[in-house]
């Protein structure tokens, strides 16, 4: 089964998705094995990044716009410009994650958390997660 | 005297529409979407639009929606003055881009091509809004967003009107949307705000029918129109005098809130006067609508009130006409100009008339478009 979750973020969001992760794996009761967490987005991402300090995730945000900042002169022009270089900053990050089951947890070390990183916004968005023995 | 004996042309038009305006809404914003880039949308400092007719009301109409989306200011300009009198020096910019609208279905109007094409020349970003993209217009333009509106029973411009309004709207949700003003999702929202306000007039279309029906026959021997509104209610007023005036043949004018004050209360005959304001329950003008109201209620002056106000506090002898509402009040002249477009089609009929005067008689000369496309093209 594949768990669906929906959430609404604000602009240029972290939102947190370890303790959702978590939950699937739990009630899954696989011991061993692998979950695989994606996002169905294109202008957001999906990492692991430290949880400890909040200034992290201000830096990320930071570097990502001097990486990719919001252009006038995309050649996408469909959407809006912060559209465009949200598509970029996507793929750098990736929209998928594989997360390793180790005695019924996911592991993490006790630093790492799971983040829904968000490129445009206040939008709503949806993750997947599922869950696999092996 | 029953209604459906007064069928016309004007009411057909306007239970048109409701649908018209939810499949071009869909239609001009895939159109529209790319024809300004979004470099040329980020170096726009300043926005012109002009028309003649009922296109200048569509701009009158839109302006507030246009300068609220876009955040640019905007200026609604006569077609001749911005081909004759308005100085090259304030076309050019030193810093920056003006964008130029101009909205014209036929796309023939001589005024119109020359506006375009010599704000085009002083640097302007020129845009038609037309149906012909053969058009003088479409020609002197830099730039065209194509409209296509599907055939129907010519009804006084009623669907034209809404029209050439929903173009310079989805013109400016998009420019608003590119500039990072909101997001792709509120763009949305607002599209569906729009469509959701054409399904309220639809669901309501009957009922209102019957009221102006009645209104009609409790007016037919009224000979002067006086319309008031302000913001883009200014537009509604600007093309309800028109349509009376095209139906009916009687003498209209228009009024915003303040000017009417200052002038149009000093009018006579008062007992073969009409007079409607447009009062908005949510615009910033309600407090001085409220005020005319009262003026014109102790002048003791026939008086009705079109709103989406359903509680709206008016003097008890005056009549109120309540229309449906919608999430943002710049969108409201979108769709209140059908009360008075089924009220000149009735007004018409019951007082023998034909649109134009039938281009006869005296009309003749004016009954054909010559004086409007074929007038000589001079740039300055």
């Amino acid at each position: 089964m594949i768990e669906e979750f929906n959430f609404e973020t604000c602009k240029n969001d972290v939102y947190p998705l370890t303790d959702i992760v978590e939950d699937v794996i739990t009630k899954s009761g696989i011991k061993e094995g692998m979950c695989i967490v994606h996002i169905p987005h294109t202008t957001a991402g999906l990492c692991i990044t430290s949880k400890w300090d909040e200034a992290d995730f201000t830096d990320i945000k930071s570097e990502m716009r001097r990486i990719v900042p919001t252009r006038v002169d995309f050649y996408h022009q469909f959407d809006t410009p912060e559209d465009a270089a949200g598509h970029i900053k996507s793929i750098l990050i990736g929209s998928t994650l594989q997360i390793i089951i180790k005695d019924g947890k996911a592991l993490l070390g006790s630093s790492q958390g799971i983040y829904f990183l968000e490129f445009d916004g206040p939008r709503s968005r949806m993750c997947y997660v599922k869950t696999y023995q092996c | 005297m029953k209604r459906e004996d007064f069928n016309n042309a004007m009411v057909q038009n306007v239970y048109d529409v409701p649908d018209l305006l939810i499949e071009q809404c869909a239609k001009i914003e895939k159109d529209a979407r790319l024809v300004i880039s979004t470099p040329e949308i980020f170096d726009l400092t300043r926005i012109l639009i002009t028309g003649c007719g009922d296109s200048y009301a569509a701009a009158l109409a839109m302006k507030p929606a246009l300068e609220y989306l876009t955040g640019i200011p905007t200026e609604v300009i006569l077609t001749v003055d911005l081909a004759r009198y308005t100085p090259a020096e304030l076309l050019a910019r030193k810093h920056g881009t003006t964008l130029v609208l101009a909205v014209s279905n036929s796309g023939a109007v001589a005024r119109v091509a020359e506006a375009i094409k010599r704000a085009g020349n002083y640097g302007c970003l020129t845009v038609a809004v037309t149906g012909n993209k053969e058009s003088k217009l479409a020609k002197a333009a830099k730039k065209v967003v194509p409209l296509s509106i599907p055939r129907f029973v010519s009804g006084n411009g009623v669907r034209s009107y809404l029209v050439s309004m929903l173009s310079l709207l989805i013109i400016a949700i998009r420019l608003g949307e590119v500039r990072g003003r909101y997001t792709m999702e509120t763009t949305q929202h607002y599209l569906d705000a729009i469509c959701a306000y054409s399904m309220a007039f639809k669901k309501s279309l009957n009922e209102l029918d019957m009221q102006m029906f009645e209104i009609a026959k409790r007016n037919a021997s009224k000979e002067l129109f006086d319309f008031i509104g302000s913001g883009g209610n200014y537009g509604t007023a600007w093309f309800s005098q028109a349509k009376m005036i095209e139906a009916t043949g009687e003498w209209a004018t228009y009024a915003d809130t303040e000017s009417w004050l200052h002038l149009n209360c000093f009018l006579k005959h008062l007992s073969r006067k009409f007079t409607i304001i447009y009062a908005s329950s949510k615009g910033p003008e309600l407090s001085r609508s409220l005020e005319v109201i009262s003026a014109i209620s102790e002048m003791k002056e026939e008086l009705y009130v079109i709103t989406d106000g359903k509680s709206l506090k008016v003097p008890s002898q005056v009549a109120v006409i309540v229309i449906p509402e919608c999430e943002q009040q710049w969108l409201w002249p979108l769709l209140n100009y059908l009360p008075v477009s089924l009220l000149a089609g009735y007004l018409c009929e019951l007082k023998g008339e034909a649109y134009g005067r039938g281009g006869r008689d005296n009309w003749q000369a004016c009954g054909t478009t010559k004086w409007l496309t074929d007038s000589e093209i001079h740039i300055l």
